[in-house]
């Protein structure tokens, strides 16, 4: 489901975005001054160099980090004002993340971590069990997993968790960050698998990557140099075999300098 | 070693906000410590000192000058253990004093000549007035500082209905008859005084034998030997203490502060050494990479222990240094407390032995448990450590599971994080349980002093009516029922306290027409007397006399003895056990004098100096002197609910104090550790407010459990330190009563107290964000 050109779908949306940071006396700007709409049931990949603001840009979109200036609005709703608790609020009702290092509750088992995001937004109890088993075999983790610790798991299984619990509130946006950096080609694949599955079932993603195999997943990519968008491409709908849109992603990060 | 420094510094600034409230727990323990050991230390030799200084005699012994020869003097002198006699006159009465301490206070007063030469229990003069006004008197300490007679103030002296009144010309430092507790007390009056007073109270002198034993004597066999001498010399022994028996009355309360402050240091320590313990154990777990690091870089596992228990060990030294120091800052006040109450004066000066040992032990103690506690950091591979072998790692079981527990998330989430923290659990338990023995001894003291006094002042006092009448009439039936007629009076008893022999050990005799009308019970075991062939005797008599319920005893009053058959024990905390009850009838078959002391029990005990004058109004001279026993009993009261007042309040202060300090180790502990578990749910949308109350909530289930239990077994214990305590001061039997209700209502108020500190210290966590998770 790509809707990149239709400006209706606009479900987030940056204006004047700028993130600096004081180290000392100087202060450094990570994002400065940038212009950005995602759309709605877009798989959004932002790419470029160490430093250039990837990770910045998106934890700002996701209302994980307050920008230093500027506005986003999600939904039409202004949330560069929201306090830590209003932004907590908003984050279990719309967002999803999913981290490079997982970040699983390693005292809880798959089941628990994914029911911890899942019963915070209320609901039957029974209904959000039901939702995540569905979700835990939608990613290939079956049922003597779930009760297993995240220690008792290998990496690929455990992003596979981590991203159960990611959407099991069903988020607007699905925020991924680098999710495939600490693991193996195998576990990469499966997890990327899953990304596409859940985009083509209409999930909105945004995802910060280095990887190129990770960005083809994508149907918008955004490359960002000192902290603005250097330039964009759209790669069109994802096909497991597809040397077009390979071809056009090489074109475009060359023309980058990647 | 300066590597060892520089790391044992890098622990320091690390830990900084911990190891200082282990330090402030270290410096309260201390401090109690301190104190305890200084005045363990240094009071029994302050009181030696002062008995050495003064002269004091090893045993005093009171007759009647009347039955004072000297040929009895001649045999006590000829007592092998006998060192020295002297013979000091004195006028022995039964005196109220008035307005003491806002009271009338009646006790044994022996009025001695001022001018008479002492070469045995000297007296220092503590202070003297420059002027000598009209009938000077000189005070011992005690009457003047604890009964509220300043200098130049006047002193009123009633006996047997006439008021003498004296200035208080000086107060003296003497170690014979000290304090109230031995129920006798000496003043001294000049010259004229006291030859006035011998002729307005004819025949009431005395002679005190003040004798001095030959040192290795047992005082207590030589006594005996000396009432047998008496006897035999046809003289009665009126009163007679040993040195260790007047040492006993006047140290009680300094040696239960003692034992009650050091209690309250061990107390405090098990404290410090759990919290030391669950610190360093969570410093090896937090800084495990390093240490992989540092092992990996050549420091041994010695070295890295070394700079772990180094920061500890000398937080312990300085804190326990200055702990120790600052107590003396707080000891001039206790001892003057102490010294108020044991009636002498004495200075306790720095003891670098007290200093040295509190310091070694606290230090030595933390040195030890730090050591073992750090054991861990041998066992650590340096590979395993720096690949961070979390605590998560160590997980093995997934407690509560989300969907099999019912409840809520934020609850099941509590649940959870409370099942994970094993070790802070049992510190958490540890410390609370032992701080609840202290608030369900505060409880127990709140009920039975505040809310139900007759519990505490029926175990400390004798029989406690609201009126005593001295009368004069010899018709005392008639005047019992005048007076029992009279308005507001419930009832009257006719009831008297007298002094005589049983066997031959002196004796305070309550002599009462019928025991079961009276107010306090006094009997622990048998009954009381009810016919006139019955006696109950104190259980230091019982001891001594090793006579048991069912023998016999003979009692002399005056020249007349006659054979009572034992039916029950009784306490009495004020003559320490060496009293006896006899009915009014059985007093007759020693004494033809008839008990001229009506007791009388009003209907509503505010009213009682209105009764008094309604009695006088009606009974007009018949009555000689009227007390206001209620009165007393008041005043004795509220001295001791503003005595419990601070034990409470004192108490509870200590215990929000650690548990404030403890929490804070713990919490900060959690944070510390729980860090990047916060950014996760935070990043999931959960906000600071759910999780500081996950957190303090999670400490709840322990404190609700520490405080309840350690409360209900109070039930057990309590009873069994209260005969303890009160045993130790002749009380056998107590009325002290432990209601659940109570020691719930106590425990409640701590997890309360517990919850909103742990809401207060889990704040930080507000601040943790969840971008910090990638930003680390």
């Amino acid at each position: 489901m790509k809707n990149t050109e239709n400006k209706n779908n606009v479900i987030l949306s940056a204006r004047h975005l700028v993130k600096s940071f004081r180290s000392g006396d100087v202060e450094q700007s990570i994002i400065n001054g940038l212009d950005l709409d995602i759309h709605k049931g877009d798989f959004t990949v932002i790419m470029g160099s160490s430093g250039a603001g990837k990770s910045t840009l998106m934890y700002a979109l996701s209302g994980m980090d307050k920008p230093t200036s500027g506005s986003i609005t999600f939904c039409g709703e202004e949330i560069t004002s929201y306090n830590a608790d209003k932004l907590a609020v908003f984050r279990r009702k719309h967002c999803g993340f999913v981290f490079q290092q997982i970040y699983l509750l390693d005292r809880m088992s798959l089941m628990d971590n994914a029911l911890t995001a899942g019963l915070l937004i209320g609901g039957k109890k029974k209904e959000i069990i039901r939702r995540a088993e569905a979700l835990f075999e939608k990613v290939n983790l079956p049922e003597v997993t779930w009760r297993k610790l995240p220690s008792q798991i290998s990496g690929g299984e455990a992003q596979r968790a981590g991203i159960v619990r990611a959407v099991i509130n069903r988020p607007e946006v699905l925020f991924a960050d680098e999710p495939t950096g600490a693991l193996n080609s195998n576990n990469s694949d499966a997890v990327l698998d899953v990304f596409t599955e859940l985009n083509i079932d209409g999930q909105s993603i945004i995802m910060v990557t280095h990887d190129k195999k990770s960005a083809l997943r994508g149907n918008r990519i955004i490359y960002l140099r000192d902290g603005k968008i250097f330039g964009e491409c759209h790669l069109g709908e994802y096909t497991p075999d597809n040397t077009e849109r390979n071809e056009k992603l090489n074109a475009f990060l060359a023309e980058m300098n990647w | 070693m300066k590597q060892i420094g520089h790391l044992s510094l890098y622990f320091f600034r690390k830990d900084i906000k911990q190891i200082l409230s282990f330090g402030i727990i270290i410096l309260i323990t201390s401090l109690i410590l301190n104190l305890a050991t200084v005045l363990a230390m240094r009071i029994d030799p302050a009181y030696a000192r002062q008995s050495d200084e003064l002269h004091s005699a090893d045993i005093d012994i009171v007759i009647p000058k009347a039955t004072d020869s000297a040929a009895l003097s001649d045999a006590v002198c000829g007592n092998t253990s006998v060192e020295q006699l002297e013979k000091q006159q004195a006028i022995l009465q039964k005196a109220v004093m008035k307005d003491f301490r806002g009271t009338d206070f009646e006790l044994n007063i022996m009025f001695y000549n001022w001018d008479d030469k002492r070469t045995v229990h000297q007296l220092s003069c503590l202070e003297r007035s420059e002027e000598t006004g009209a009938n000077p008197i000189y005070l011992p300490l005690y009457i003047s500082e604890f009964g509220e007679y300043p200098l130049n103030g006047s002193i009123t002296f009633s006996i047997d209905g006439k008021n003498f009144t004296y200035t208080v010309a000086g107060v003296v430092q003497e170690m014979q008859y000290g304090n109230a507790s031995a129920e006798i007390m000496g003043v001294f009056l000049p010259d004229n005084q006291y030859s006035r007073l011998a002729d307005e109270l004819q025949g009431s002198e005395v002679v005190n034998y003040a004798v001095r034993t030959v040192q290795g004597a047992d005082d207590q066999t030589v006594l005996s030997n000396l009432r047998k001498t008496a006897e035999e010399h046809h003289s009665s022994v009126l009163f007679a203490l040993t040195r260790e028996a007047k040492k006993q009355s006047r140290m009680m309360v300094t040696n239960l502060l003692t034992m009650i402050l050091a209690a309250f240091a061990v107390i405090v320590l098990l404290v410090s050494i759990f919290l030391c313990q669950f610190r360093i154990k969570n410093t090896v777990s937090e800084e495990m990479a390093q240490m992989g690091v540092l092992k990996s870089l050549g420091f041994t596992s010695g070295g890295i222990i070394r700079a772990i228990v180094l920061p500890y060990t000398v937080t312990a030294l300085l804190f326990s240094a200055i702990g120790a120091t600052g107590s003396y800052a707080l000891l001039p006040s206790a001892v003057n407390v102490l010294a108020l109450q044991a009636g002498f004066r004495f200075e306790v000066a720095f003891s670098g032995l007290a200093l040295l040992l509190t310091v070694a032990l606290l230090t030595g103690v933390t040195l030890v448990f730090t050591w073992l506690a750090s054991g861990k950091i041998r066992r650590l591979h340096p590979i395993t450590a720096i690949r961070g072998i979390t605590d998560g790692k160590g997980v093995r079981k997934n407690h509560f599971a989300i969907a099999h527990t019912p409840g809520g998330v934020n609850w099941v989430l509590t649940l959870k994080q409370m099942a994970a923290s094993a070790q802070q659990n049992v510190l958490l338990f540890v410390v609370l349980f032992v701080m609840t023995i202290l608030i369900a001894f505060s409880g127990s003291l709140f009920y039975n002093v505040i809310i139900e006094p007759d519990h505490f002042m029926n175990t400390l006092s004798d029989e406690s009516p609201d009126v005593i009448l001295q009368v004069s009439s010899s018709d005392i039936s008639s005047m019992k029922r005048t007076v029992g007629a009279l308005d507001g009076a419930e009832r009257v008893l006719s009831y008297s306290v007298v002094q005589l022999q049983v066997e031959e050990e002196n004796a305070v005799a309550f002599v009462c027409e019928d025991f079961s009308k009276t107010r306090s019970d006094l009997c622990y075991e048998g009954r009381n007397p009810s016919s006139g062939s019955e006696i109950a005797i104190g259980s230091a008599l019982a001891e001594r006399l090793g006579c048991g319920i069912g023998e016999t005893v003979l009692v002399t009053y005056a020249d007349t003895s006659h054979a009572y058959r034992v039916v029950g024990l009784v306490q009495s905390v004020n003559n320490r056990g060496e009293i006896c009850e006899l009915t009014e009838e059985g007093f007759s078959a020693i004494s033809e004098d008839k008990i001229r002391s009506l007791y009388v029990y009003l209907i509503n005990d505010s009213d009682v100096d209105n009764f008094i004058d309604k009695t006088k109004a009606v009974c007009g001279e018949n009555i000689v002197s009227a007390f206001n026993a209620a009165k007393k009993q008041s005043e004795a009261q509220s001295m001791y609910t503003a005595i419990v007042n601070i034990v409470i309040a004192t108490v509870f202060a200590v215990t929000i104090l650690i548990v404030l300090l403890i929490l804070f180790v713990i919490i900060r502990s959690m944070i510390t550790q729980r860090r990047q578990e916060y950014g996760i749910f935070k990043a999931m949308g959960y906000s600071g407010r759910q999780l500081v109350a996950q957190t303090a909530g999670s400490l709840i289930p322990v404190t609700v459990l520490a405080a309840l239990s350690s409360s209900l077994l109070g039930l057990v214990w309590l009873p069994a330190v209260n005969n303890v305590i009160f045993g130790m001061i002749g009380a056998m039997k107590n009325h002290m009563e432990q209601p659940v209700s109570v020691l719930l209502l106590f425990a409640t108020a701590e997890i309360i107290v517990t919850l909103l500190i742990s809401l207060f210290l889990a704040r930080p966590i507000k601040k943790i964000e969840a971008y910090s998770l990638i930003k680390e």
